[in-house]
């Protein structure tokens, strides 16, 4: 037969099949919710109530600019147990193992190095956010000196219990998410962040993914 | 203590008057407990029994899962309840509908104070009862779909129905006991320990009882033991092969004997052994936990004034080898609490009766004094079941449902009929109850191949392997620190 005319007796059989009200719409299963146990409860003291809504708008001068990216950075943990800490300012905010580094257990902290003093509006901070999880004795510092004797300003303290020893402080604890955590920086001068943390909710190790730190080069 | 029956016929109270403090707990109970049953948000473990009780209803059986979850009795009683109104499906529950039955046994385990009356007296047996309908921890748990008050229900039943059987050795005492006994362990594993416990409790106290009058070797005694044994595993039987249509099934409680020793004893919510006592007595943030100090030294007192009592050195040991036994045991839930805080109610009554009758006081102050009692363990309670139902500081409130669930709802609730949800998250309850009315959703742990064009509900380990282009994400709090971000999948 000829490859046409056995076409047409094809489609010609094959047509009733395809009538209307032959014709029922593709409905595929999706997977239903896996039954679960009683949730733990995330036990943090002066935890952060939930946030309403996207994250209010920050405003920073225009001129402000992200004064970490790939600028050196230090700590208390030379030999972190993944990652580096070249990590910390390397711009990639991705919550997967690679783009994260993780500090040894207790009090540690990272110290970023701005190449110049800056007048600094903002910290962006991301931790961890692969899974909801606080991070404890989180303090935020600026100076001008490496060494953070002299001359120092803390943005940031949640660490209630004074556990890092940089002066107990009031602010909260929160839960890490995508967003990183923004710290209102209320333009202090200075060269250097430091960041210090002393384990988190789920285990006693560290762990940062980025910093950033928005501001403007001082005259 | 009491000569009871005695007692209790002298007293000629005629049915109606005898009947009347019951009923009044009970309404007073239900008035407690039914006004803004809606308002809670669902708890993750009351979302989960609403599906396991669609899954009871629509399939007809009951499938027990050893690990996470218990016995039938709740489910056969829920879809019981609901079966007049014709609901079968999650999509058609109401959160009321469900929390019909812990309110139900929450007051019924209060009214069942007064099967005390015996042994009690029937002063201290309306205090127990009242501090069952008011007091705190007993309210919040009324206002759960979970297993626990149905279990509390039965326990208080078979306290009194195995002490009744204890004095009488009548068969027909034997069977109503072990039939609560049957009906208790097929609501929840621990029922196992309380039984357990509490005939220990009976047998120790046996031993140093005069030998003469309660030998515990007894033939008919060893009978009747054997009677309660055997009528409770023929309804545990019954009820876990759904009426004997899976007979497969019967044995599921024994099986499940070694998982739930592990659950006790491993890492799950495991807690230090003091946790109970701080859960119950330490001052949190909501306030003053002055119930249970009001119960614990109440109870002490009764305890004390009538040790010589065989009920109420019963009541007294059993409750303290299972508040020592669950203190020891690693895993802890707060609702845990009230397998002891029942027997803790009835002696704190027997201890408010003695202190009433030894103070002598005009009527006048006894009413000033009840309603000032009453009047405090309402404030501890409107705190603690109302004000701050699901503050994380609420030492009651365990891993509680976020109101920002409601927002979520209210977002979800203005989607057209048959738009897409897509959930992919390592923890996502309670969100299928508030997704219970969009029947296209789907939940996966891991982000899928492909996402289809639609809503997204991501959680916060997701997040970075969403499409590209999916957003902004909205952050939706589902529990204290727990989040689910919403964003959108362009077509």
């Amino acid at each position: 037969m000829h490859p046409l005319r056995l076409a047409l007796a094809l489609l010609l059989t094959a047509a009733p099949g395809l009538r209307a009200e032959d014709q029922k719409p593709l409905v595929t299963e999706l997977p239903k919710p896996l039954f679960v146990g009683t949730p733990a409860p995330i036990k943090v003291a002066n935890l952060e109530p939930a946030r309403s809504g996207a994250r209010p708008a920050f405003l920073i001068p225009a001129a402000a600019q992200n004064l970490a990216l790939k600028k050196p950075v230090t700590g208390s943990d030379a030999q972190p147990l993944l990652g580096d800490l070249e990590l910390l300012t390397d711009g990639d905010k991705d919550g997967s193992e690679g783009s994260y580094v993780e500090l040894a257990p207790g009090t540690q902290w990272v110290q970023l190095d701005l190449g110049a003093p800056a007048t600094l509006h903002a910290l962006l901070v991301w931790h961890f956010h692969a899974q909801a999880r606080a991070y404890l004795g989180v303090v935020a510092q600026i100076s001008d000196d490496p060494d953070f004797i002299r001359d120092v300003t803390t943005v940031y303290n949640n660490d209630v219990q004074n556990l890092c020893g940089q002066g107990a402080g009031k602010d909260p604890t929160y839960i890490e998410t995508y967003e990183g955590r923004l710290i209102d920086a209320k333009g202090t001068r200075g060269r250097y962040v430091r960041l210090y943390s002393r384990g988190n909710s789920a285990n006693s190790l560290n762990h940062y993914i980025e910093i950033e730190a928005w501001g403007v080069p001082a005259p | 203590m009491f000569d009871s029956k005695a007692e209790y016929t002298a007293a000629g109270l005629r049915p109606l008057r005898r009947f009347t403090p019951v009923l009044f707990v009970f309404a007073l109970a239900l008035l407690v407990r039914l006004p803004g049953l809606d308002s809670r948000p669902m708890h993750t473990d009351e979302a989960v029994n609403a599906f396991i009780l669609e899954e009871t209803i629509t399939s007809g059986t009951h499938h027990y899962r050893a690990h996470d979850h218990h016995g039938p009795t709740l489910y056969y009683a829920a879809a019981g309840l609901l079966a007049p109104a014709a609901l079968r499906h999650a999509a058609e529950f109401k959160a009321w509908h469900l929390r019909l039955i812990p309110v139900l046994c929450g007051a019924g385990f209060a009214a069942a104070a007064f099967l005390f009356q015996p042994w009690l007296g029937p002063t201290a047996s309306c205090a127990a009862a009242l501090t069952l309908a008011l007091a705190a921890p007993f309210v919040y748990y009324s206002g759960y779909f979970i297993h626990e008050t149905l279990l509390l229900l039965l326990f208080a039943g078979w306290l009194a129905a195995f002490w009744r059987w204890r004095e009488s050795d009548r068969p027909g005492h034997a069977a109503v006991a072990g039939l609560l006994a049957g009906l208790m362990l097929a609501t929840k594993e621990t029922a196992a320990l309380l039984l357990g416990l509490f005939a220990l409790a009976g047998l120790v106290g046996l031993r140093f009882s005069a030998p003469h009058t309660n030998d515990p070797v007894r033939p008919r005694r060893l009978l009747g033991l054997a009677l309660q044994t055997t009528v409770a595993f023929a309804v545990v039987a019954l009820l876990f092969s759904g009426f004997g249509r899976e007979p497969a099934g019967a044995l599921d409680l024994f099986r499940a004997i070694g998982a739930q020793t592990g659950r006790g004893l491993g890492n799950e919510h495991a807690y230090p052994w003091f946790t109970y006592l701080r859960w119950a007595f330490a001052p949190a943030p909501v306030g003053l936990p002055w119930t249970a100090w009001l119960l614990a030294s109440g109870a002490a007192f009764g305890l004390w004034c009538h040790r010589r009592d065989a009920f109420i050195r019963w009541l007294g040991s059993g409750g303290m080898l299972v508040f020592l036994a669950f203190s020891a045991l690693p895993y802890k839930t707060p609702w845990l609490m009230l397998a002891w805080l029942l027997p803790l109610a009835l002696l704190a009554g027997l201890g408010a009766a003695t202190a009433w009758s030894a103070l002598s006081l005009r009527p006048a102050l006894r009413a000033a004094a009840t309603v000032l009692v009453v009047a405090w363990l309402a404030t501890e309670t409107y705190a603690r079941c109302v004000r701050h139902a699901v503050d994380p500081g609420n030492p009651l409130a365990y891993s509680p449902s976020s109101p920002d669930l409601a927002r979520l709802e209210n977002t979800l609730a203005r989607l057209p009929d048959g738009d897409l949800v897509q959930v992919v998250a390592h923890d996502y309850w309670p969100l299928p109850w508030i997704l219970r009315r969009h029947t296209r959703t789907g939940y996966w742990s891991e982000v899928p191949a492909t996402l289809a064009p639609g809503l997204v509900l991501a959680g916060p380990e997701q997040i970075g392997s969403l499409p590209v282009g999916t957003g902004p994400l909205e952050p939706y709090e589902l529990r204290p620190g727990i989040f689910v971000f919403l964003g959108h999948i362009p077509r």
